[in-house]
């Protein structure tokens, strides 16, 4: 599988002002996102992320480091017609409309104006926008300026898509909408790399994940490798259970409830919650659910990002080849 | 909401209410005649590129304040001399500030010596600009009568192509007064073979006229040294009494009635610039009223009948869309 | 390069002909051409030379209202907007985007010139005036005043913050205006030093009045059609030094 996207111990400080000494924004960031997969990058506010990301895109220029998008230097304009990119708030020319926006757009990655022209109205239609075409982009909401940004993004069908927060400010059918997109272009064998707060969506979406913290990686893998894989508790809904089993229940669970004969309970432990469900069975109750409860990636990036180190083994450290 | 609005018309009414009070306490803080000038050097610095336009502006506001009691005459002139030094500096080819400006100096403010500076600052500035040059003439003649001057400027003037017939005549004039017969029939002799027949004829009216003072001036020199008119043409060929060079034109002109003379060649110019005269007041008569005038009312005009330009005897004028013309009676 | 650069043109000058402001500062410039009217009846004689001279004078100042007022914002309001971020992450160079907006700026620059332009050319012809040789000249002027005195705009703009920049613009234009009178005034006066320094700072500061014809509207000047076509050069190529200076400075500017 070839590499989409590299960046090599970037290094990127800034001065807050004048005289001032620099802080560090990044130090040392490093990264590897391969071909057709959903990269996910995470961090808090102030993590480096968005730096990352502008380094990628060209808009600013590292202090140290490299970064390259199929081979080439991100620095390299002709890579970024490789790029499909969504900034964070995306604002664009208030004054142009959704069909001259994407025609200034597709003209800049060598698209023609024949090929926009064919390509605009089916990805206007595709992010909801087609009555919208010919209005100034002034007068969109946030989640038409999104579903717009969207549509530029992917205007030229890059190989790469860089995506900064892409369901922010979209209504439920909005963010469904930019979901199917999501996958879509995943089973169409483009790369995404998803920058969000979300981490539900994230956990959702993304194969592979890294967490920058205070300018470095602290923490890189799939999902099924940084999260806990035992569960850490059950919960059990069971209908007609026997008093004294009832009670144990009762005393075990850290949560209960119970309406009518259904008993609704918080088991703790990877154990306790199968043989409960086992002896429900066996005393002539009836099992209704039991749902294994891992650690959520919210969870898990909290504990991460406050300073408890990960207990789960699967964490590892980065490869090798990535620190090289 | 109500207040707010409320609030906002009254303060209004108050801002335009005290517009009157504070106009009149304007005025009272003006220091009557003081007009402050920056100094004329730096003009065309403050000018910013634009200079025509700051020598409009300075013009416009000098026009407001020309006829303004400075109460010192001394500010008054300096102002003055201030004003058209700076104008003329930012523009020095804005011709009707030497124009006007000499008007004023010379015939309001009396100041003849600064009127005549000023006109020769505008054509030197401005060379081809015939206008200023036959006011600078006239402003040598009546202002300070040196003929010399006059003739100076004149001499340039009549040889430029925008010269006009009345100029030309003038200057003719003067040459006929100072002897200089030859060249004064000569002035209109570039005009005579234009393929343009109203041209031609106008030169040849001024040539005529110029012919006119010449036998004149012939006639009362001789009658004022040999105490009787000329019985012929002949006593009239005398070199003391005008050029040689002069004699077959100028006598050719006229005919001795007696004690008087007749210019038949000039009467019948003069009717015919006289009609062209009348055609073009017709017209414009009817751009502005509809209709031709009638012959009395032409008659009546100071413009045309004023010139008493009778119709000769056995004639009458017709007034029609083609102009105005003699026919029998 | 040619097609990017001609797209971001393209967008600018949609966006600037769409932008209210250009549209308030060319309602100020007719306003202007009409009230000259007014001055004209004040004047003796010379009616149509005041409506001539103050409506071309409105016209200069209408250039130079749209270079501080778009001019000098154009960049930074693509960066405070991060309208940029969604081009600059495309295959387009810095530099070619600043040429783009360049060209853009100037092409909605110039249509505000020729509108203003062609309704003094009516307001002229309403009065009976005919704008003649002097008239095209000024207007040509004013065009290439307009080339220079954006490049300046973007370049401030690039360099500092945008208010900063309309300022700098606008002093820029007093200076260069200026020059032409300072070395009158150094040459007659009493400092012969002040005047060789002078002589010396003149090739080096850009010219305005190389291509001021407004003053030769009255027709009593000819036209030099060749000096006004020197300084139609000058003024490309100083404005190619500006825009140069602000390639170079956005290079490295951090968005």
């Amino acid at each position: 599988m070839r590499t989409v996207l590299e960046t090599i111990r970037l290094e990127k400080s800034f001065r807050a002002a004048p005289f001032r000494p620099k802080f560090a924004a990044l130090k040392g960031v490093s990264l590897r996102v391969e071909e057709g997969e959903c990269f996910g990058l995470l961090g808090q506010n102030g993590a480096g992320k968005t730096t990352t990301i502008k380094i990628v895109t060209g808009l600013l220029h590292a202090d140290g480091g490299s970064a390259t998008l199929l081979g080439r230097p991100s620095s390299d304009c002709a890579a970024r017609r490789e790029l499909g990119y969504l900034p964070e708030n995306p604002y664009f020319h208030e004054h142009l409309t959704p069909r001259e926006g994407l025609e200034l757009y597709g003209r800049l990655v060598g698209l023609t104006r024949a090929e926009v022209r064919a390509r605009t109205g089916r990805l206007l239609e595709r992010v909801g926008l087609t009555d919208a075409a010919d209005r100034r982009l002034r007068g969109f909401s946030k989640g038409m300026r999104q579903r717009f940004g969207l549509a530029s993004a992917l205007l030229h069908e890059p190989p790469l898509l860089l995506l900064d927060e892409p369901l922010n400010g979209l209504d439920p059918a909005g963010r469904m909408l930019v979901k199917e997109l999501i996958l879509e272009q995943r089973r169409a064998g483009r790369t995404v790399v998803l920058c969000s707060h979300v981490l539900a969506d994230v956990q959702e979406l993304c194969d592979r994940l890294v967490v920058l913290h205070r300018g470095e990686v602290v923490s890189a893998g799939t999902i099924h490798e940084l999260l806990e894989s035992a569960p850490r508790s059950f919960e059990l809904c069971a209908q007609r259970v026997p008093e004294g089993l009832r009670a144990r229940i009762e005393s075990a669970a850290t949560l209960c409830r119970t309406a009518g004969d259904v008993v609704t309970a918080r088991l703790p432990g990877n154990e306790l919650g199968p043989s409960i469900a086992a002896e429900v069975n066996a005393q002539g109750g009836r099992l209704l659910s039991l749902v294994p409860e891992r650690e959520s990636l919210e969870e898990w990036f909290v504990r991460l990002t406050a300073g408890t180190p990960p207990s789960d083994p699967a964490v590892e450290p980065l490869p090798q080849e990535v620190l090289a | 909401m109500l207040k707010l609005k409320v609030g906002l018309v009254l303060c209004a009414a108050g801002a335009i209410a005290l517009r009157g009070p504070l106009g009149d306490a304007n005025e009272m803080r003006r220091v009557p005649g003081a007009r402050w000038m920056p100094d004329q050097r730096l003009a065309k610095l403050f000018s910013l590129g634009h200079r025509s336009t700051c020598a409009d502006a300075i013009w416009l506001n000098a026009i407001g304040n020309l006829s303004r009691d400075f109460g010192d005459q001394t500010r008054k002139r300096r102002w003055l001399d201030t004003v058209f030094d700076t104008i003329t500096r930012l523009e020095p080819t804005f011709s009707n500030v030497y124009s006007w400006g000499a008007t004023y100096l010379g015939m309001l403010s009396n100041d003849k010596e600064s009127a005549i500076d000023l006109l020769k600052k505008g054509v030197a500035n401005n060379p081809d600009d015939v206008k200023l040059q036959i006011e600078l003439a006239m402003a040598h003649f009546e202002y300070k009568k040196d003929r010399a001057a006059t003739l100076a400027v004149l001499e340039r003037v009549v040889k430029h192509p925008k010269c006009d017939a009345i100029t030309m005549g003038f200057y003719d004039s003067l040459l006929v007064d100072d002897r200089a017969d030859y060249a004064a029939l000569a002035t209109m002799a570039p005009w005579l073979d234009s393929q343009n027949v109203d041209v031609k004829e106008e030169a040849e009216l001024y040539l005529e006229r110029t012919k006119k003072l010449i036998a004149f001036r012939a006639w009362n020199e001789f009658k004022d040294k040999h105490g009787r008119d000329p019985k012929s043409k002949d006593e009239l060929r005398d070199k003391s009494l005008m050029a040689p060079e002069v004699f077959e034109p100028v006598l050719g002109s006229f005919q001795i009635d007696g004690d008087k003379l007749r210019f038949p060649r000039l009467d019948e110019l003069d009717r015919k610039h006289a009609l062209r005269t009348m055609t073009s007041w017709s017209r414009q008569y009817r751009i502005e009223h509809g209709h031709l005038p009638d012959v009395p009312e032409l008659m009546r005009n100071p413009w045309t009948g004023g010139r008493n330009i009778a119709p000769p005897a056995g004639q009458h004028y017709v007034i029609d869309d083609a102009g105005v013309r003699l026919e029998n009676d | 390069m040619r097609d990017r650069v001609q797209v971001i043109a393209r967008a600018t000058f949609l966006e600037a002909v769409r932008d209210r402001v250009l549209f308030v500062v060319l309602l100020f410039a007719v306003g202007v051409v009409l009230f000259s009217r007014v001055l004209g009846w004040l004047s003796v004689d010379d009616e149509l030379k005041m409506v001539e001279d103050f409506s071309l004078s409105g016209m200069s100042i209408l250039g130079l209202l749209l270079a501080m007022l778009v001019g000098a914002f154009a960049l930074a309001k693509e960066i405070e907007r991060r309208t940029l971020y969604s081009l600059l992450s495309r295959d387009l160079k810095r530099g070619e985007f600043v040429v783009g907006k360049y060209f853009g700026l100037v092409a909605a620059f110039w249509a505000a010139l020729f509108a203003a332009a062609v309704v003094l050319a009516l307001w002229l012809a309403l009065w009976g005036g005919r704008p003649g040789e002097g008239y095209l000249a000024a207007v040509a002027g004013l065009l290439c005043e307009s080339l220079l005195v954006t490049s300046v705009a973007l370049f401030l703009g690039a360099l500092a913050a945008p208010p900063i920049a309309a300022v700098g613009t606008c002093c820029f234009v007093l200076a260069a205006h200026s020059t032409e009178a300072l070395r009158e005034l150094t040459s007659n006066g009493k400092s012969p030093t002040f005047a060789a320094v002078w002589r010396i700072l003149y090739r080096f500061i850009p010219n305005l009045e190389d291509v001021n014809f407004i003053n030769t509207t009255g027709g009593q000047v000819p036209v030099q059609w060749s000096h006004l076509g020197m300084g139609a050069a000058a003024m490309v190529l100083w404005s190619a030094v500006f825009v140069g200076g602000a390639v170079l400075l956005f290079r490295r500017r951090e968005v």
